[in-house]
């Protein structure tokens, strides 16, 4: 409402550089190696997310995915470079900043327990100052959307951790903040409250297109179903950063498809594999139909390959572009739990 | 172009106006509702009575076991008025960083709060009003149980009422301040930090003449003592209470010259606050304090 309209082309979320080092845990010595020793749990993090974005940050535990989104949120000073929010610095337009963003973490219990759920989004919206009165009105709207109505006057005690997390989610946006930041914020939730967490982040960015997220997850179908942009981090730096679409096929050397053919002849199969771009050809023979996986050089070299097997009388019944899951993109790009516990061990 | 830009900036302060207004309100409001055991008002009425009350018996039994009961009325109204007014400070230094401490660590809330736009220290100063007045109820109660009891030499028509208002009300900023200090080192505490402030007043209780004069400490310690507002302000709790006889052996004759002190040092001590605070704030946010959820 106060805020002057912010310019489009500054991103909402900006990241330069950013670095992070926490004295280690603890003090105490373990086996004489610890004390007196720093952590860098981000090492020169530079990032960018436009308005409008919902932009995925992946990264497994112990990655720098909280560490960032503290920096961004005012909780946490960086060590170096510079975190903007449209264009404001979060260590010296601390005000301006916070009245701009809001947080939603997961896998904690939060909360006044002695406060309903109506009290404690109202005394939210007090801190923003939103009037009482657009507040509840809010909180009204919100409540209906993440299907917890009914829970309105219930005391927070009481509620299931799904339902602490709707509610978490009407806190974070009862102030109608234009960047919000999720950090896992489906963590431990059943599939049905993770599912009303999800929808309704989709649908609230839906309704104002100067809205912007940034949620962190290592749900890689969470990202997917979510996200434009993503961003893979590892060990405090960025290992890969692009659409889910990119982050796929950069990990395909070749263009992959699946086909079903019917009359097919094993000579086909020499034929593909003399052709110009087709670096390997597979079938597997089923009762009623081939099916046949092409590797080719280039996506462009599907055509005249589709075209060749017409013309050498074979029928196509299907034709499948196979892309890698996001889940296979981020294991090749930051190695599976198994190694990551290794690499852990050292 | 200057009506819109002066109307422009007109509402740009009302609005930051009435979230400070809005601030204090709701931290006022939730610290009446989670400290309070609303669900037994009759229990925690009892609670807020037998505290103060257990303290000043537990001064005058010392006191019987010494001197032999029937002792000189003086020093009862000296204990009773001493440990009542102790209530405030007790409620309001202990209790401003209890509340920072349970918003952190038992509702982990204190980083939702701490990201909003709001004044920090209204929300504390909020979180500090309700205990005044619980402070004030127990203050009431134990003096008049002092009055009815042992004879505390009271008389309702001939308190000095404008001189206790005005130093309850400079004694609650100073206080007030004080508690903002020991909540700014309780974040960044990294042990103790629940019984830091149990230690603090407990020092402070026996430096500011709550329950002995001054005069008995060492010189040393009678300096540091004059530094504090506390101990004007107990001081002219007393004599408005009690009348001005009271004060024949507190360093500082003239009530109004005592006035004086507590007013300075009440100022020194917000400004030291304010500072400490501060530098405390930036500690808590460089070294990732304000989630900290492992502080047991
Ligand atoms: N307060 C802290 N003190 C010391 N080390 C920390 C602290 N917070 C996080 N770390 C370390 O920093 C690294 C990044 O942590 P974090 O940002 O929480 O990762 P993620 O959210 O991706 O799981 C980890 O190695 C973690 O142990
Ligand atoms: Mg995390």
């Amino acid at each position: 409402m106060s805020s002057p309209p912010s310019q489009d082309n500054i991103p909402a979320i900006q990241a330069i550089n950013v670095k992070r080092v926490y004295q280690a845990r603890g003090g105490r010595s373990i086996g004489g190696t610890k004390a007196g020793k720093t952590v860098t749990a981000l090492d020169g993090v530079s990032l960018s997310v436009a308005r409008g974005e919902i932009f995925g940050l992946l990264g497994r535990n112990g990655a720098g995915k909280t560490t960032l989104i503290k920096i961004f949120t005012t909780l946490l000073a960086p060590s170096g470079g510079q975190a903007l929010i449209d264009g404001m610095d979060v260590t010296r337009e601390v005000v301006k900043v916070r009245q701009r963003i809001a947080m939603v973490s997961g896998g904690e219990q939060s909360g006044y327990g002695i406060l309903t759920v109506r009290e404690q989004l109202w005394m939210f919206a007090q801190f923003y100052g939103v009037p009482s009165k657009v507040a509840h009105a809010r909180i009204d709207e919100l409540l209906a959307a993440v299907g917890m109505s009914e829970q309105a006057n219930q005391k927070v005690y009481a509620l299931s951790t799904g339902m602490r997390q709707r509610m978490n989610l009407c806190r974070a946006l009862v102030s109608d903040p234009e960047v919000l930041f999720l950090d896992e914020p489906t963590v431990g939730l059943d599939v049905e409250a993770s599912r009303a967490v999800r929808d309704y982040v989709r649908l609230w960015m839906s309704q104002d297109l100067r809205r912007t997220v940034l949620l962190t997850t290592h749900y890689m179908f969470e990202a997917d179903e979510l996200c434009n942009h993503v961003a893979v981090i590892n060990h405090g730096q960025l290992v890969a950063e692009g659409t889910t679409a990119d982050l796929k096929r950069g990990l395909q050397e070749h263009a992959r498809f699946q086909l079903e053919m019917a009359e097919w002849a094993p000579a086909f199969t020499d034929m593909l594999r003399g052709r110009d771009g087709v670096v390997e050809a597979l079938t597997e023979q089923h009762a009623d139909r081939t099916q046949l996986r092409l590797a080719l050089l280039r996506e462009e070299f599907i055509m005249p390959t589709v075209a060749s097997l017409n013309d050498a009388g074979a029928r196509i019944l299907t034709l499948r572009r196979i892309e890698p899951t996001l889940e296979e993109a981020f294991v090749r790009l930051v190695g599976d739990e198994a190694e990551a516990e290794a690499e852990g061990g050292h | 172009m200057a009506t819109p830009i002066s109307a422009l900036s007109a509402g740009r302060t009302r609005i930051s106006q009435s979230r400070a207004w809005q601030t204090l309100r709701a931290a006022t409001w939730l610290e009446w509702e989670t400290r309070g055991n609303w669900t037994n008002p009759a229990l925690y009425l009892l609670y807020l009575i037998i505290r103060p009350m257990t303290a000043s018996l537990v001064l005058v039994l010392m006191f019987w076991v010494i001197k032999g009961v029937g002792a000189h009325d003086g020093i009862y109204g000296f204990l009773i008025t001493g440990s009542a007014a102790w209530t405030f400070v007790e409620q309001i230094i202990a209790g401003i960083p209890q509340a920072v401490l349970a918003d952190r660590e038992e509702y982990a809330m204190l980083k939702y709060v701490y990201i909003t736009p709001s004044h920090f220290l209204l929300f504390l100063t909020g979180r500090a009003l309700p205990r005044m007045l619980v402070a004030f109820f127990s203050f009431v109660v134990t003096l008049g149980i002092g009055i009815a009891l042992l004879g505390v030499p009271v008389n309702l028509l001939q308190v000095n009422y404008p001189l206790f208002f005005a130093s309850l009300i400079v004694g609650l900023v100073g206080v007030t301040a004080l508690g903002i200090l020991l909540a700014g080192l309780a974040l960044v505490l990294k042990r103790g930090a629940y019984q830091m402030p149990q230690a603090v007043t407990g020092a402070l209780y026996l430096i500011s003449g709550a329950i002995f004069p001054i005069t008995v400490l060492p010189s040393w310690l009678r300096d540091v003592s004059l530094a504090l507002p506390l101990t004007y302000w107990l001081e002219l709790m007393r004599r408005a209470l009690l009348g001005s006889h009271i004060g024949e052996s507190f360093p500082v004759a003239e009530t109004g010259a005592v006035f004086g002190l507590l007013t300075l040092t009440t100022v020194v001590l917000i400004g030291v606050a304010l500072v400490a605070f501060r530098i405390c704030d930036f500690q808590a946010r460089e070294r990732g304090q304000i989630d900290r959820t492992t502080g047991y």
